[in-house]
């Protein structure tokens, strides 16, 4: 699928504010009190600035950004608009959070809202996460990989941002340096899961596509599959220039590295180091965010469409 | 073809489906000829000879060459833009066929169906030879035709139709 840069920094963005206010909303009803309130406040405030430019920029990309209205019908059976349900109500709950975070009010109201907040979150990130999952026609997309994959890559980028905020107001910050590291490692393994998992022989042929056996060679025919004559079409269209996108193996792996290498290495190394100024942990949160927007640019870029095995592609 | 038995209408579709053709050919005999897709041809008659791009296929006569008709256009006609690929990748057959069957006697015939009167492209022999390396892109070309008085010379990339208008 052609890579949309919106779309790219949408789930990005929103992405590390979803997880970022999750885990902020969980730190704060912990038992032990580990961030003081104005901490809470400044994390909830980044929180919702990363999610609300995500979903701006989601509502750029469009033709039409007065279309975006649009986005909240049908959901019944739409996980786009059950998305954007949800992230406006998360909005909402969130500047209440906020309020109470600023006036330090510490009471079940507080508790209760915080809990909501995160709840919706995690709604939010799994409803983006379905966008791909559910569509049957992309493999790259239609796994369970996709919601895991999304879930954990917010959260480790939410708990860097997290733990930049904990090293700066909190007493003991160690706690959130293992939180960060824990879920980066789960992050990490869990995207070279499904890269693996990608990297297997099961795509789709054209010959699964027209329910013909695979392999066979037709009395007369000089050649042993099927192979398309002809596209529908003798110049680009939409389909090809949407769904046409292709990505050399090579270019694949360079991206890869680089989602590795900007989105964890970097950063992981801060977690781990004792103590670091602002300076470092700007640069931290800043490399893990272009990091995770490598990886989803190549989530975007590797996924293959059924669709293409009609404009000439032997395989999905 | 296909322009032929559609409405006005359709054809700014028909240009996004098929707007240049190739020279189709059995796939066994293009491979015995050293022969491969998307190779330049000449192909020669008795009457002139044309240059044009080859695909293959399994679903054709041995030894039958075709393509789809009507395509290729001269630069400037049909209100087409002068790059229109119609005119820089479509090709006709026509440069092929004679206009009259060769001299027997006093009398020429046409050259067409004694029964419907139709052109007679059916029993039109001809060679296929691989273009050298540097031979690419369709023969014969022509300039462009002059403009029509009642023709801008506007050529829209998109057209917009509203119902009513």
């Amino acid at each position: 699928m052609k890579p949309s840069l919106s779309i790219v920094f949408f789930t990005v963005s929103s992405g590390a504010g979803l997880g970022l206010l999750a885990l902020i909303a969980l730190v704060d009803v912990w038992p032990s009190r580990l961030l003081p309130s104005p901490a809470v406040a400044r994390g909830i405030g980044l929180a919702l600035g990363l999610i609300v430019a995500g979903l701006a920029s989601s509502a750029l990309h469009l033709a039409r950004p007065s279309n975006a209205w649009r986005a909240f019908a049908r959901f019944r059976s739409s996980w786009l608009s059950r998305e954007a349900v949800f992230a406006a109500a998360l909005i909402v709950v969130g500047l209440i959070y906020l309020a109470l975070a600023i006036a330090a009010v510490e009471d079940a109201l507080r508790v209760s809202v915080a809990v909501i907040a995160c709840a919706l979150s995690w709604t939010v990130l799994v409803c983006t996460a379905m966008i791909y999952a559910s569509l049957k026609a992309i493999r790259q997309w239609h796994t369970h990989w996709t919601p895991l994959n999304y879930l954990l890559l917010a959260h480790w980028s939410g708990s860097v941002l997290l733990l930049g905020l904990a090293r700066l107001f909190a007493s003991d910050a160690a706690p959130f340096a293992w939180l960060a590291g824990g879920i980066g490692l789960t992050a990490l393994l869990a995207k070279i899961g499904y890269w693996w998992a990608m990297n297997d022989a099961s795509g789709l042929t054209l010959e699964r596509a027209i329910g013909v056996r695979e392999g066979v060679r037709p009395p007369g025919m000089t050649v042993a599959q099927a192979r398309l004559l002809d596209v529908g079409h003798s110049h680009r269209t939409f389909l090809t220039d949407e769904f046409g996108f292709s990505l050399a193996r090579r270019h694949a792996t360079l991206w890869r590295v680089v989602a590795i290498a900007l989105g964890f290495g970097l950063p992981a190394m801060w977690v781990v180091a004792p103590a670091g100024n602002g300076g470092l942990m700007f640069a931290a949160g800043l490399f893990c965010i272009m990091g995770l927007l490598a990886e989803r640019w190549l989530f975007f870029a590797e996924a293959r469409h059924t669709v293409r095995l009609y404009h000439g592609d032997a395989k999905t | 073809m296909m322009m032929y038995h559609s409405w006005d209408s359709q054809n700014a579709w028909l240009r996004q489906i098929l707007s240049r053709n190739f020279l189709y050919m059995n796939r066994a005999t293009a491979g015995a000829s050293g022969l491969a897709d998307d190779d330049w041809v000449w192909v020669e008659s008795h009457h002139g000879r044309i240059r044009c791009q080859l695909k293959t296929m399994e679903g054709c006569e041995p030894h039958t060459v075709w393509t789809w008709n009507a395509v290729g256009r001269q630069r400037g006609t049909s209100g087409l833009a002068e790059d229109a690929s119609e005119a820089t990748a479509g090709f006709l057959l026509n440069h092929l066929i004679s206009e009259l069957l060769p001299a027997s006697g006093a009398r020429r015939f046409t050259n067409s169906d004694p029964v419907t009167g139709q052109a007679a492209w059916f029993d039109l022999r001809v060679r296929v030879r691989k273009c050298a390396p540097d031979e690419t892109g369709i023969q014969p070309t022509f300039s462009a035709a002059k403009r029509r008085p009642d023709d801008d010379g506007s050529r829209p990339d998109v057209l917009h139709w509203t119902r009513g208008e």
